[in-house]
């Protein structure tokens, strides 16, 4: 089955209002079997078959309503390159101590130890076979952060949708989603081949790593000030605050984890990426 | 807040996230028996920072014994057979789909996403925070984009 996004949408509500009618029909089918019981009637089955009658009836949305989003096409990276970022400079990050005084970021978390941004390492990856995503790997202090930053453009290049998804890279959450996902599990396993080929002691951390949602969510305010010390125009607003409800592309905004950072940072991730690329092919 | 008020509103996010986690029948059983409580205990659940998130904590106790035989099943939505199947394939598609979430992100996905629920109400009836809904919203959403082959 392919759907549009639009009918996507269509069909999530459509299965909140099932959800709604089931939970509705149930209540009424207990009712009348707490009736049916006290008043010794035999004719429980048929009022089962009334409710059941009633939640057949819910009329489900049409969900091939509605107009079709615009077509995705890969990202244009033949953008030339921005001059005021380098690359090279993310091996060398400057330590912002306000910053991450302000939010109070610990150190480590129970046995996980959070990158520092004097020293933390970033890296952007390709993510094979898809053009409009690009994985950022950053390193340091003994861990290792994963970032996938997700970008959607129209037929007219215009930019329709931006997401970024963090995440240790040993959140077990993540490694379960991978399993179910086989494109996933390549892309993962690439990564970890990667990890260990450049970062073998930290991957080796990784592997007794586990977090708590806590810690994550802490975990992900120190990715962002991570990304801003590197030189990323990321704007942290606060540790669990999130100010939109989801990626909006009136004020440019997008939630990462417990901290938001403008689209800009999306916009920055490309550029970079497609600059580390131009330099590595020489 | 009168008690009939509380029922329309945080009642009804406590039932569909009950629903969500446990499935139809189990759900609202759990929710039935949360509001009982809330009724029982109204002047302590009234003056409640988070009675919502109190009461769904109530329904996941109540609930559990009734799931831990069929631990390794799925209930979502629905543990019989008789009133679960919609005449609507794509909507008997999400469904499957939903069911292979964990129940906290199916929850959080759903109170969002298919109520239109805030960020913020799910994650207080849930009685985690924000960015862990936000988390549990967005994984989920790609999971079933990429289950259902939605288009970008």
């Amino acid at each position: 089955m392919t759907m549009t996004g639009n009918q996507f949408d269509a069909l999530l509500r459509a299965a909140g209002d099932e959800l709604d009618a089931r939970s509705a029909a149930h209540v009424a089918v207990e009712r009348a079997a707490e009736d049916a019981s006290r008043r010794h009637i035999a004719g429980f089955a048929t009022v089962g078959l009334v409710a059941a009658g009633i939640a057949a009836l819910v009329v489900v949305a049409n969900v091939r309503d509605g107009n079709d989003p615009p077509a995705i096409s890969p990202a244009d990276t033949s953008a030339p390159a921005s001059t005021e970022l380098d690359p090279a400079t993310f091996a060398g990050v400057q330590v912002c101590a306000d910053a991450l005084a302000e939010y109070s970021v610990p150190e480590q978390i129970g046995e996980f130890p959070l990158p520092d941004p004097a020293t933390a390492e970033i890296r952007l990856l390709d993510i094979p076979g898809q053009p409009t995503r690009v994985r950022v790997l950053m390193v340091g202090n003994g861990a290792i952060y994963t970032c996938a930053v997700e970008r959607g453009i129209d037929a007219d290049d215009r930019i329709v949708s931006d997401s970024l998804s963090l995440a240790p890279t040993d959140e077990p959450s993540d490694v379960e989603e991978c399993a179910a996902e086989p494109l996933c599990v390549e892309t993962r396993m690439l990564e970890l081949q990667q990890l260990a080929a450049d970062w073998p002691e930290q991957a080796a951390i990784l592997a007794d790593g586990v977090v708590t949602e806590q810690e994550h969510a802490v975990a992900n305010q120190r990715f962002v000030a991570c990304l801003v010390e590197a030189g990323i125009d990321a704007e942290v607003m606060g540790r669990g605050d999130v100010i939109t409800d989801g990626p909006a592309e009136e004020d440019r905004t997008a939630v990462i984890g417990c901290g938001v950072a403008h689209l800009d940072l999306v916009d920055q991730l490309f550029r970079l990426h497609d600059a580390q690329r131009r330099l590595a092919d020489g | 807040m009168l008690f009939e008020e509380f029922v329309r509103t945080t009642g009804e996010r406590v039932r569909r996230a009950l629903v969500a986690y446990f499935g139809v029948e189990i759900g609202t059983e759990a929710a039935a028996e949360a509001m009982r409580v809330a009724w029982e205990r109204w002047p302590d659940v009234s003056s409640m920072d988070n009675p919502g998130g109190f009461l769904f904590r109530v329904g996941q106790s109540h609930a559990r014994p009734n799931v831990r035989w069929a631990r390794h099943r799925t209930t979502f939505p629905s543990t019989s057979a008789a009133t679960t199947q919609p005449d609507h394939a794509e909507l008997i598609d999400l469904f499957a789909a939903l069911a292979q979430l964990r129940p906290i992100q199916r929850a959080a996905l759903v109170l969002v996403r298919c109520h239109g629920h805030t960020y913020g109400e799910a994650a207080t009836v849930l009685g985690i925070n924000e960015s862990a809904v936000t988390n549990h919203v967005h994984r989920g959403t790609r999971r079933l984009r990429e289950i259902l082959e939605v288009t970008p």
